[in-house]
Order: structure tokens, then sequence, then C-alpha cells
């Protein structure tokens, strides 16, 4: 089994939990946010992620490893939340204040399993380290 | 074995016959030899087998999951190393002696 | 003269190290894709693919050859069967990556790795050392 494959899909694992913590970043910082560029509230982020094969016809092994690619970052179309404040600045016709859809409870969820899933990845990296060490030592 | 003013020698002479000699013929002893040398050689000589088809058994049931032991498996390499090593330095200095004696001029 | 020097059980334990890698390599994509919608979680079923070279009788020799005599198993070694975790009908995106799970079996893999690996290494120093007439 090729252990630089392993490193690769390893290190896949943390690209895509680093940018997914970049969008729950981006999103709780923005959990308020009313006005944007193109008009209308900050609208939440969502990675897309998708798990690629880099030998898809190798064995029923080889076909087994896949990475994670992050295939972009796409924003949800849940409906943005409307709060009525009539004497707020980007309130509509109706005196409706239109906040993102921005759960932020949600948010800190995210980022807990995100951090956890990092940790994970990480961990597999320490042990593929201390398993290469331990077969270079066979001969020893 | 000292030979005391008595005149007799502490040590037999049949049990001298029996101890030497790697042929281990015991001449006119009439005992069966039990505790030549070379009985005592050929029981270590499968010692030191046994012991290394032990240790290789232990391997196998480690790697195939049978019995995971980790500690016992590598306790039982070990003694199979190192009964394998006596063995050799005992062979060395076997050889050793017999060469010295072999050397000496009569 | 190398059959003589290497058998089955020499095989045998380099075998098993290809498979704990490959085990080690699954946990490392399944623990990558944590996160993607559909991924099912795979794992090498071990009591499966080994059992069977146990059960023969054998010391543990693990050749493709006897492999292909239990074909309903699909217990190849050289490929073995990977097995798939199906995701919990309550999860939303379909995935069935299991976070304790994978690391409860990354240890338990890594720990046979190095276990099997240090007894390959001490069997082979006791064979360069019996092959080297007693000399380091």
């Amino acid at each position: 089994m090729n252990l630089l494959d392993t490193l690769q899909i390893t290190a896949s694992g943390l690209t895509a939990q680093r940018l997914r913590l970049q969008t729950v970043a981006s999103n709780m910082a923005n959990a308020r946010t009313t006005r944007t560029e193109e008009g209308g509230p900050y609208k939440k982020q969502v990675p897309l992620l998708e798990a690629v094969q880099d030998d898809p016809f190798g064995s029923n092994l080889d076909r087994a490893m896949t990475r994670v690619e992050v295939m972009g970052v796409v924003e949800s179309e849940d409906p943005p939340v409307m709060v009525h404040d009539p004497g707020h600045p980007d309130a509509d016709a109706e005196g409706y204040v239109a906040y993102p859809n921005v759960n932020v409870l949600e948010e800190m969820v995210d980022l807990m399993t995100t951090a956890r899933t990092y940790e994970a990845n990480a961990n597999v990296l320490d042990v593929t380290d201390t398993m290469a060490n331990t077969a270079l030592e066979i001969g020893r | 074995m000292i030979i005391t003013a008595a005149g007799a020698p502490s040590i037999p002479i049949t049990e001298v016959r029996s101890s030497e000699g790697v042929g281990g013929v015991g001449v006119g002893s009439g005992a069966a030899p039990k505790n030549t040398f070379a009985d005592k050689l050929t029981k270590a000589v499968d010692g030191v087998s046994n012991q290394q088809l032990a240790a290789d058994d232990k391997l196998a049931e480690l790697a195939s999951g049978e019995n995971v032991d980790l500690h016992g498996t590598m306790i039982a390499l070990e003694e199979a190393e190192i009964t394998l090593r006596t063995m050799t330095s005992v062979r060395d200095k076997v050889v050793g002696a017999y060469q010295e004696i072999m050397n000496m001029s009569i | 003269m190398s059959n003589v020097l290497f058998d089955g059980l020499h095989q045998g334990l380099g075998q098993v190290l290809d498979l704990r890698m490959s085990q080690h390599s699954l946990t490392a994509a399944n623990l990558a894709n944590t996160d993607t919608p559909g991924y099912k979680a795979k794992f090498i079923p071990f009591d499966e693919v080994l059992g069977a070279a146990v059960n023969r009788g054998e010391k543990l020799n693990l050749r493709a050859t006897h492999a292909r005599h239990n074909p309903g198993m699909g217990a190849n070694v050289s490929e073995p069967f990977v097995d798939e975790i199906e995701a919990a009908p309550w999860v939303a995106d379909g995935n069935s990556v299991d976070a304790e799970r994978e690391a409860v079996r990354l240890k338990e893999n890594a720990t046979m790795y190095g276990g099997v690996s240090r007894g390959l290494g001490k069997r082979l120093s006791l064979l360069k050392f019996a092959a080297s007439n007693g000399e380091r």
C-alpha cells in the first residue's frame, strides 16, 4: 500500500476541515449582517464536499481509497429571517428587516465538529508516521 | 578431585568414564548412559529448536489475530534468541576445548 | 534456497502487514470524508479475512492460491474484501463515518501493525544470527 497516497488522503481531510472552518468563521462573523454588495442580507456559506477516487479502475481496495475535495462554496438558499423593526435603516416597505439565514447555534456545533475532525485527521497523520518508522526498524 | 594422602582418588573410575568422551560409550560400566554429555547436548539442541518453534507459533497466532498476546509473543521471541545465542556460545567453547586438546602434544 | 529460508510464516507475516497498512489507509479515507454527503465508511473485516487461514489449521500460510479455495468468501489476501458500513437512517447526509469507531480501529490496527512488524524483525535477526554462523 502506497504510504504517500495515504498521506495525501489525510492532507485532503485536513484541508477540507480548514476550509469548513473558514466558512463557519465567515458565517458567525456575519450572522447579523443585513446588507451586502449584491443587496440583501448575508447568506450562509456552505462548503460542498465530494469523495474523489484516485484510481477508479483499480481493485476493490484501490477504489476504496478516496480523498475528499471541496468542490466549491455555495450560498445557502434558506430564506432569511424576517424581523419586524420599522426603525431599522434596512427595513423594507412593510417594516421587516431581513437577517441572514445563519443559525449561530448550528454554527457553533459545526465549529466543534470541525475542530474534532481536524484533530482526528491530524492523529491519523501521527499514527502513519509511527507505523512508517516501525517498518523502517524491521531490519535493524 | 583430590588425591589424598590416604591414596584413594575421590572420584570413582566408572563416573570418570561416563562423563568423558562425546561418543558416550560407557565401557564396562553396564549402566544405561542417561546422563552422557552427548545426551545433554542433544536435549539442549532440541530445547533451542522447540523454543524457536514455540516462538513461531506465538507470532503466527498474533499475526492472525487468534491470540493477541503482545508481551507474551515478544518474550517468546527474545527467549528463542537468547537460547540460540547461548547454544552457539556453548558450541564455540566446546569446539575450542576440543581443538585445544587435539593440539596437545602427547 | 530462499524458499527454505523464508517460509510460509515469513510470507504470511508480510501479507498481514500489507493488510494492516491497507486498513490504515481506509481509516485515513474515512476520517478525511467525515463530512462528505453519502460517503460510506469502509474497513477490512480481519476476522473473516485472516480467520479462514487460521481455521484451516495452517501456520498462517496466507498465499493467494489458498484463498482461491474459498471463492465464496472473497477472502483473497492480496485483494481483500472491503466491507462498507451503512449510514443510520436518521443521518441527513447519508454519511456513515463514526469518529469514535474510526479512532478505536485506528489504534487497534496500529498496535497490531507494530506487534507483527517487531515480531518479524526479531525473527529476521534470529535468522541473520544463524546465517552468519553465530557471529553478530
